[in-house]
């Protein structure tokens, strides 16, 4: 933890306007990210879970100057981000690297697999055609592709080695930070691993850092040093993988953990499950206070009154929350068990229903 | 877990038993360019449902597991996609020698049916009160105010707070997991025996689709209803299925009920898919299945999956087909190393 982390956040903020209505009401603001502090150390991987509308992606594109920061600080590689120029901010671009949740779109359908890999070197390094193409031809060996592959159209390719095609793209300017957003949600399952196993592979091989962004808690954990969990636009919880995924103390990570789906069907239909009440809160509209006491079987009446700061821990482990902040023994399955006891959830069962007569067919 | 009464596979359960009875079917895909036209994207599929049963249909893209489920609705494109052969049985009826008035009242009353997307069943220029409505008034004889009592009703039993402001919201104004259950309103509006879910969780948040399979398995006792749900999620199988097919290229390779296929699977691709799931709290296995899924048109000669098996070594794996063979006690898997290879599933 003594080491300058590659990417320092402090106090990011950043919000959308939005027309809502065709007769010209007020735009509504969506406060996508607020507040959020974070450090990524060099060679690791920050996982980031969180459901859609969590803000989780639009703090990838800040971290990366995809899109522009409203306030806060971002230090990345060394240099404050928010004050380059442009011309700074392009000679930087070969240090990062996006890699996309859908092979489909991201590729050029009407460009070769070879043309698409090698296009970042054309944009950013002085080389040679015949040096762009080894260069390309190596990124194809290492996603573990043919390197004949160069010549064909995306179009050729399952989803699979599609996203091979577009992880050698991000690559090939061997980048310091990589932001992965959803990379493996539109895959199936067996390529799936596949893919999660060779992004594993090249972060060792060229000392890569992740920014690591998934709906899905079992991915994040399985890549991910520390992970942040995002709700709302906030960070509730933030720690060591092994610690967020098992010792959590917060009561939305706790629903995430139980809302997983595990292949175990003894242990899903035996195991304690949070059924949050409600939907998801707009973020146009976000509740006051904790943005997840209205769902939260755990809420107290401070927690619709004042926002829980993030408090950190000596360990890393930082958690977002009134409740458990004051009961340091709610936590991992203690924490799960309080908010499944009876009378902390309303039932989603349903109602008999009065039997109604068919029509004759 | 619960217990309901369960079909043998391959046994001698009358189809007038079983809720849905799929025999040999068939399905190709139009292409000038292939012989015959067709190009063969589900092959020799059986599959039965019991009464109050829950059947998982899982597989990959391209398995052939959506078009098996569709082809029970009779909604496949005949632009595009044409049932060959084979039988479809509703508690003994043939559906696929129906006409097409009798089928439009088979879906309406007998067949619920939601999709992975409502927003492609629900119409955005109604309100939700109004899509309810014109399917209680199509198949029941319900008229006026019972109409509204019915639909409110309804919107309830799918766990939709405060019912009246719904009914008067059109879609757009619902958030993904209130569609879904406005969705599932709409296809048990009239108590169907059988409801077809195909991949109804996948475009949802995981707290959200928690709460959906929940109601999806407490509709199936309420209303006394068989399920069909298609996914390539083996976590919503474990959570809310009975038994499961596993489809590979277009046939069913293994069949069990869940607890068997989970905890000892008897076909190496069941045994690769459970490995390659990352699991929370759990150390993953990154190694995934080598290769890819053959596309339709290009299936291998002998087992489907050999070119991607570990366990090839039979000269029965590349030359001819595997059968499904029966296993006993409900089971069967498409492997003709079952007897000798042993497999590993996950572990408690």
């Amino acid at each position: 933890m003594n080491a300058t982390p590659l990417l320092s956040m402090r106090h990011v903020s950043r919000t959308f306007a939005t027309r809502r209505s065709v007769l010209g009401r007020p735009r509504d603001v969506v406060q996508a990210v607020t507040d959020v502090s974070i450090d990524v150390q060099s060679g690791s991987t920050l996982g980031i879970v969180g459901e859609s509308g969590s803000g989780k992606s639009t703090l990838g594109r800040l971290a990366l100057r995809v899109i522009e920061a409203d306030q806060g600080e971002i230090s990345l590689l060394g240099q404050d981000l928010r004050a380059l120029s442009r011309r700074q901010l392009r000679a930087l671009r070969p240090q990062l690297g996006l890699i996309f949740q859908d092979p489909y779109s991201a590729l050029d359908p009407r460009w070769t697999v070879g043309r698409s890999i090698g296009e970042p070197l054309r944009v950013s390094a002085d080389l040679t055609t015949a040096e762009q193409r080894a260069a390309v031809a190596e990124m194809l060996q290492r996603v573990g592709l043919d390197a004949d592959v160069a010549d064909r159209l995306p179009r050729a390719f399952s989803g699979g080695q599609r996203q091979r095609i577009v992880i050698a793209r991000a690559l090939v300017t061997r980048p310091r930070l990589v932001f992965c957003d959803e990379p493996v949600s539109a895959l199936d399952v067996s390529t799936r691993a596949q893919v999660l196993g060779l992004l594993r592979g090249l972060q060792r091989e060229f000392g890569l850092t992740y920014l690591f962004v998934s709906h899905d808690l079992g991915v994040v954990e399985a890549m991910s040093d520390r992970i942040a969990v995002m709700y709302l636009g906030s960070i509730v919880e933030v720690g060591a993988a092994e610690t967020v995924a098992r010792s959590y103390r917060h009561p939305y990570t706790a629903s995430l953990v139980s809302a997983s789906p595990a292949p175990d069907p003894l242990a899903q239909r035996a195991r304690r499950r949070v059924v949050l009440n409600g939907d998801p809160p707009s973020a146009v509209d976000p509740p006051g206070g904790c943005a997840f006491h209205p769902r939260c079987a755990l809420a107290r009446p401070i927690c619709a009154e004042q926002k829980p700061p993030l408090q950190l821990g000596p360990d890393g482990h930082g958690v977002a929350c009134h409740v458990t902040a004051a009961d340091p023994s709610l936590l991992g399955s203690a924490l799960l068990a309080e908010m499944t006891a009876p009378g902390a959830v309303e039932s989603d069962s349903p109602r008999a229903l009065p039997v109604v007569e068919r029509t004759a067919p | 877990m619960r217990t309901r009464s369960r079909a043998e596979s391959g046994s001698a359960t009358p189809d007038t038993d079983l809720a849905l009875s799929i025999r040999g079917l068939e399905i190709g895909v139009l292409d000038p360019a292939a012989p015959g036209g067709l190009v063969p994207v589900v092959t020799g599929v059986d599959l039965a449902l019991a009464p109050r049963e829950i059947l998982g249909l899982v597989g990959e893209s391209g398995s052939g597991k959506s078009l098996t489920s569709l082809a029970v609705t009779r909604l496949l494109d005949p632009r595009t996609v044409r049932v060959q052969s084979g039988s479809i049985r509703l508690f003994g009826r043939e559906l696929l020698s129906l006409s097409e008035p009798s089928m439009r009242a088979v879906r309406g009353q007998d067949i619920g049916m939601i999709f992975q997307d409502p927003m492609t069943s629900l119409d955005p220029a109604f309100t939700v009160g109004y899509q309810l409505s014109s399917v209680l008034r199509r198949h029941t004889d319900l008229r006026d105010r019972a109409v509204r009592e019915r639909a409110l009703e309804l919107l309830g039993l799918v766990g939709l707070g405060d019912p009246r402001r719904r009914i008067e919201q059109y879609p757009h104004q619902l958030s993904g997991g209130a569609r879904q259950r406005v969705m599932i309103a709409m296809a048990v509006a009239c108590q169907p025996r059988v409801l077809i879910a195909d991949e109804p969780t996948t475009a949802l948040d995981a707290t959200t689709q928690a709460q959906i399979l929940e109601l999806l398995k407490s509709l199936a006792d309420t209303l006394d209803m068989s399920t069909l749900i298609t996914t390539h999620d083996l976590g919503v199988v474990a959570d809310v299925c009975d038994r499961v097919a596993v489809m590979y290229a277009g046939q069913i390779v293994e069949q069990a009920r869940v607890e068997q296929l989970f905890y000892h699977p008897k076909h190496p691709y069941t045994e690769r898919l459970l490995m390659s799931l990352p699991r929370v709290g759990v150390p993953p296995d990154l190694q995934g299945i080598p290769g890819q899924p053959p596309r339709a048109g290009t299936f291998p000669p002998g087992c489907r999956f050999a070119p991607r098996c570990s366990y090839v070594d039979a000269p029965g794996c590349v030359v001819t087909v595997p059968p499904l063979r029966p296993l006993g006690d409900e089971r069967a898997a498409r492997c003709v190393r079952v007897d000798d290879v042993h497999l590993s599933g996950v572990s408690t």
